[in-house]
């Protein structure tokens, strides 16, 4: 029985890529095994099946170098290097899905978007009630690129409710910004001065709101994460209703650059 | 035994693959049988064909198991294996012509 094997190894020894060396040897033994069951149905005896069998199939050196050069090793190892680098595809993938799971920028709830943790006070503070008073959506759009980030209009919500000062009609405009922070997931830190100064179309500017003034704007923003990048709200708190554009001047020296933010009412508002 | 050149054998295997898809012992089988034993090959050199034939894309080949669990490599003829046995046939045709006109010219 160790004959066979012998003699398949022998025909596949110039196959120089493992996996397909052991595949041609197994398609080998089983067409022997075929000869085998073959000559059991004639009564040979298993010795003499096993050797008729062997002859029938030919001299293994000649079978070896004819395989030999069909099944060249470099195609197999392409192919494994492709298959590793599909599984380090796939890992990252993972990683990156585990890193948005469990420590994702995530925001106050308004519909469509999710609580954010870690600075639910902040943005509470930034956005208020959810649903208290009218509001409408609005179409943003405007980016702008500074210090290596991207930063773009994504969502405009117009609310009318309360606010620090009471003017009537008061409405608070709260745009949502994408920061696009690359492969490296550095935040962007909106720390004092980054938003040096904001207006609309209708001329007005915005202070920020500690100062408690009428027209302020008000802001929060997420941890980021890599590719996915990072979340952002400004809330411009007695926006004229009719407001077309915002402007807000962000970065200071070299960084410094004006995001102008159009806005346009959906269809039916 | 007639020696055979490797064409006119991947000829025949891609002739008897384009009835159905068969595993190496069983196109040694056919090939015996429906050449009246004319045609017999050392079995184990049928393989250098089959792989020849599937690295050139004229074959392609599946993995089964049967039921007593036995792997079986089945070899199945493509659209490009059909036109290049198109192409031998034409080839054995004019061939087997001359000769047969060259034997009876004799």
């Amino acid at each position: 029985m160790l004959a066979r094997y012998k003699w398949a190894e022998r025909a596949t020894a110039k196959i120089r890529f493992r996996p397909d060396r052991e595949a041609v040897a197994r398609e080998l033994t089983e067409h022997i095994q075929d000869l085998l069951d073959h000559c059991g149905e004639t009564g040979m005896g298993e010795e003499a099946a096993e050797a008729a069998a062997l002859a029938a199939m030919g001299d293994p050196e000649a079978i070896a170098e004819e395989l030999g050069r069909l099944h060249r090793p470099w195609l197999g190892y392409l192919w494994r290097v492709s298959q590793g680098l599909l599984l380090a595809a796939i890992g990252v993938c993972l990683v990156l899905c585990a890193i948005r799971v469990f420590s994702s920028p995530r925001l106050y709830d308004l519909p469509g978007w999710e609580v954010c943790d870690r600075l639910t006070w902040r943005a509470e503070a930034v956005i208020g009630e959810p649903g208290e008073a009218e509001e409408y959506e609005l179409i943003p759009s405007g980016l702008t690129s500074t210090g290596g980030y991207t930063i773009r209009a994504e969502r405009a919500v117009l609310r009318r409710g309360g606010g620090p000062a009471q003017e009537a009609p008061w409405w608070t405009l709260i745009l949502y910004l994408h920061i696009d922070v690359g492969w490296r997931g550095e935040e962007l830190y909106w720390g004092p001065n980054v938003i040096a100064e904001v207006r609309d179309s209708a001329g007005n500017c915005y202070n920020n709101g500690s100062y408690g003034s009428s027209r302020c704007w008000r802001f929060a923003s997420s941890s980021a994460a890599p590719f996915l990048g990072q979340k952002a709200v400004l809330a411009l708190d007695g926006v004229p209703e009719d407001t077309a554009w915002v402007e807000i001047d962000i970065g200071y020296g070299e960084l410094a650059r004006t995001l102008h933010i159009t806005l346009t009412k959906e269809a039916g508002t | 035994m007639a020696k055979k050149e490797p064409a006119s054998v991947s000829m025949l295997v891609l002739a008897l693959l384009k009835g159905r898809e068969m595993y190496g012992y069983q196109i040694i089988e056919e090939l015996d049988k429906r050449s009246e034993h004319v045609f017999q090959m050392k079995e184990g050199t049928l393989y250098p064909v089959l792989h020849g034939l599937e690295k050139d894309r004229l074959v392609t080949a599946r993995e089964a198991v049967t039921e007593k669990g036995r792997t079986r490599r089945y070899y199945a003829v493509t659209e490009k294996g059909l036109r290049a046995l198109e192409e031998k046939e034409k080839e054995w045709r004019t061939f087997s012509k001359a000769v047969t006109a060259i034997l009876a010219g004799a």
